[in-house]
């Protein structure tokens, strides 16, 4: 067969070539070769249709994205023996049509005589002063994702307390709230506990907590007895993942601490607190208590650009005190 | 001190892996990346002689149970390697045990390369200078037992057993011994000795080793063990899974089960054990999470994906994940996303043998025959997926793509949702128009119906149709 790009026997008659190609359409070409057995058309590699007889069209439906598209007519002629193609490609939406809501959450601990509203608190990213939209203090629905060590020195009991405190103090979560479990060895897993679990393996701290970052609202609940052994993740990257926006790292310690957990905490605006097997659950109960009673400031990010953000949060009034707050976030 | 654990035992890790087959977020680690890991260090780290053959030995078999034959080959060269600079150094010193331990691991790597003569001569020379060393005989039994004399094996495992004082090296003698006896099909013996073995190192006999396991939340699995605890961790996984097999092989579920379970309360990623355990399972969904947790700990081991039959398609990153998808759509005869997904994970493991397996299997199926359009009759599934096939690589001649433009076929068809109808199968394959059409008459969706139809290309795994004609 031979196959040639003869682009200027072909001619796109719709959709033009720059034109935006969104829900239902027709997809035309004319053309001067001759013998023509059929045109394939085809929308972003995928074969979308076939015309055999002019006028060389069919119809498509580009469906809602917004994305540019590569559309292709490929003609085959004389018994199949020659090809030809031609190609468009239209225009996505453009980045003037488009707006970035940057919606900060910050979860923090204030004391004060009375409810707190915006004009108790002047709040700056990166020094820039910025507009407090609201200070709920409600904490709204969450996603809590209970991160736990599994690993062999969560023995003597201690994975055994973890996971009978989370099981008794879940109730203290809203209908609303969606509970994970997170299990950490040396390798993580997520999802319902099934079975027995049987303290095992080494410890992979920094890739567990790492993999709980997403964009909704979380509250992350580490129980470990600290120390890590075979994360693949650097403790920077890790910090990176989990400081964003709307993720607060909550961190019951069983052992002799971490710097990385300290660090997590302290720029989400969570606590980190001590506990043994026995003090574990009461621990978790006030931990949720807290949780449940913190106030969520929210304001709309101007004037900085990506990368770290430190936010400060202080009282322009007396009486007002802010105990704890997310400490910045990464903007990427 | 090295200890071979498994001269036989690292051709049993890989076998298991092969034969029984031996965890779901962001992209997780194969359970052997461990292993890995530390080997590597061990290698770069230390300069002794042997650290380097350990080392070299233990990454080739893990290389081996991933499939990564020929990294695998090049691990064992670098530790033939390290022998014969051993050699050498030592028959310059005049050290005879020296040159004894260095020409059992030469056979060793020889046996591991495939290389039986070389192997079995090295075997003889290293038992020559060193008959009274329970390793000795230990690496011969191992590398014995690598080139197919099982009876030689095991007739040196019990010479090593005979000479061993120290306990932990007496069970790890034992254990070898258990091996050749499995080879040699003396079942009754060799579990006898294994049940030994196990109920041995789970006695108060070994506290303080275990102690120190906890302590230092070891896990790591070696053929070729340095140091207690690790000889202590690998044995006791590898006479579980053996005495689990055993079990297994005779329908003593229970037992096997409890075997498995025991392994992975101490290596809760072993891939032998969750695949043993899939096989077990007690339901559907208990068979479906072992399998998964199975794939994730080795996606590569031939015999797990041969026995894998699900066609569901599992979410996640994970490399497991990844290759059930790639399987799920080779068993729904998706060849085109299966090719894709096959591409994508040979850019990430571009040594791996069962993605090259797979590809054959994949072309084999993409490249049958399309006689249909030569006798004009109902295309066959396989023909039909072997036409996608043919139009997605371009690889139809003119004359075919003639012949198929006059071809009017009828198969049975069913829809996959009321009119107007858009998508459907034939015969399990996937087919779509050009455009939702409606047909005159009353026709139901997921009915049978008899389509006539004109094939005009694939789009991806499905077949693009033009609708001719539909009937009850």
């Amino acid at each position: 067969m031979h196959s040639t790009l003869l682009a200027a026997a072909i001619t796109f008659l719709a959709p033009q070539s720059g034109g935006q190609a969104i829900g239902p359409q027709a997809i035309e070409i004319t053309t001067t070769i001759a013998a023509v057995d059929r045109v394939e058309f085809s929308v972003d590699g995928v074969l979308a249709g076939v015309a055999r007889k002019p006028p060389y069209r069919i119809a498509h439906d580009f469906g809602t994205s917004l994305a540019a598209h590569e559309i292709e007519a490929k003609v085959y002629s004389n018994g199949y023996r020659t090809t030809a193609s031609a190609k468009v490609v239209t225009a996505a939406l453009t980045a003037s049509d488009t707006m970035n809501v940057d919606l900060v959450e910050v979860p923090m601990r204030v004391r004060a005589s009375r409810r707190v509203t915006p004009a108790d608190l002047r709040v700056t990213e990166n020094k820039v002063e910025q507009t407090i939209r609201e200070i709920r203090a409600d904490r709204g629905a969450a996603r809590f994702v209970f991160v736990v060590d599994r690993s062999l020195s969560m023995g003597d009991g201690k994975l055994d307390a973890a996971l009978r405190a989370i099981d008794a103090e879940s109730k203290l979560l809203r209908p609303d709230d969606r509970k994970e479990i997170v299990l950490f060895n040396h390798s993580v897993t997520k999802g319902p506990i099934v079975g027995t679990v049987t303290p095992s393996g080494g410890t992979s701290l920094r890739d567990a907590v790492s993999s709980i970052a997403s964009r909704e609202r979380t509250y992350a609940i580490v129980i470990t007895d600290g120390g890590d052994r075979n994360s693949m993740t650097s403790e920077d990257v890790a910090l990176k993942r989990i400081s964003n926006t709307k993720t607060i790292v909550d961190v019951i310690v069983l052992g002799d601490g971490s710097r990385f957990l300290d660090k997590a905490a302290r720029n989400t605006g969570g606590t980190v607190v001590e506990a043994s097997a026995s003090t574990l659950q009461r621990e978790l109960h006030r931990m949720l208590v807290d949780i449940n009673s913190r106030y969520t400031l929210v304001y709309q990010s101007h004037g900085n650009a990506g990368g770290w953000r430190t936010i400060t949060i202080d009282p322009r009034k007396r009486g007002v005190e802010v105990v704890n707050a997310r400490k910045g976030y990464w903007a990427e | 001190m090295s200890r071979q654990l498994a001269a036989r035992s690292l051709q049993l890790a890989a076998a298991l892996l092969l034969a029984a087959s031996c965890p779901l977020l962001a992209q997780q680690r194969i359970a052997s990346d461990f292993e890995l890991q530390q080997m590597q260090r061990q290698v770069e780290r230390s300069r002794d002689f042997l650290s380097q053959v350990s080392g070299r030995l233990n990454l080739g078999d893990v290389r081996m149970a991933r499939n990564e034959t020929s990294l695998a080959r090049a691990e064992y060269r670098k530790a033939l390697d390290a022998t014969a600079k051993e050699r050498l150094e030592a028959r310059t010193a005049s050290s005879l045990t020296r040159y004894a331990t260095a020409t059992s691991y030469a056979a060793l790597a020889a046996a591991k390369l495939g290389d039986d003569a070389r192997a079995f001569e090295l075997s003889e020379e290293a038992l020559r200078y060193d008959s009274g060393s329970a390793k000795t005989w230990n690496l011969y039994a191992s590398a014995m037992s690598l080139v197919g004399k099982p009876a030689k094996a095991a007739s040196a495992a019990r010479n090593a057993v005979a000479l061993e004082t120290d306990r932990l090296d007496l069970a790890i003698y034992r254990y070898a011994l258990a091996s050749s006896l499995i080879e040699l099909k003396q079942n009754a013996e060799a579990e006898r000795l294994l049940a030994g073995v196990v109920g041995t190192l789970r006695s108060s006999e070994f506290a303080s080793l275990r102690s120190g396991v906890a302590r230092r939340e070891a896990f790591e699995i070696y053929s070729t063990a340095r140091g207690d605890e690790s000889a202590y961790i690998s044995l006791l996984n590898r006479s579980q899974l053996r005495l689990g097999a055993l079990y297994e092989a005779r329908g003593e579920a229970e037992a096997a089960r409890q075997q498995y379970e025991h392994v992975l309360e101490a290596r809760s990623d072993d891939p032998t054990a969750l695949a043993a355990l899939a096989r077990l399972a007690r339901s559907g969904e208990e068979r479906e999470r072992y399998y998964a947790e199975a794939f994730d700990a080795n996606p590569f081991s031939l015999a797990l994906i041969r026995e894998y039959r699900s066609s569901a398609l599992p979410e996640g990153t994970s490399t497991g994940a990844q290759m059930r998808r790639l399987l799920a759509a080779m068993n729904r005869g998706e060849l085109q996303s299966a090719r894709t997904q096959l591409d994508a994970l040979t850019k990430q493991f571009p040594d791996n043998d069962t993605l090259r397996e797979l590809r054959r299997d994949i072309d084999k199926r993409a490249s049958g025959g399309i006689d249909f359009l030569r006798t004009k009759t109902s295309p066959t599934a396989s023909e039909l997926r072997s036409l996608i096939a043919r139009f997605n690589d371009d690889r139809l001649t003119a004359e075919e793509r003639a012949a198929l433009d006059a071809l009017t076929l009828t198969s049975v068809a069913t829809f996959d949702a009321a009119m107007p109808f858009e998508t459907g199968v034939i015969d399990g394959v996937r087919f779509k128009f050009s455009e939702p059409m409606i047909f005159n008459g009353t026709f139901a969706a997921h009915t049978p119906l008899r389509l006539t139809y004109r094939i005009l290309g694939a789009s991806g795994d499905a077949l693009l149709l033009e609708p001719v004609r539909l009937e009850p």
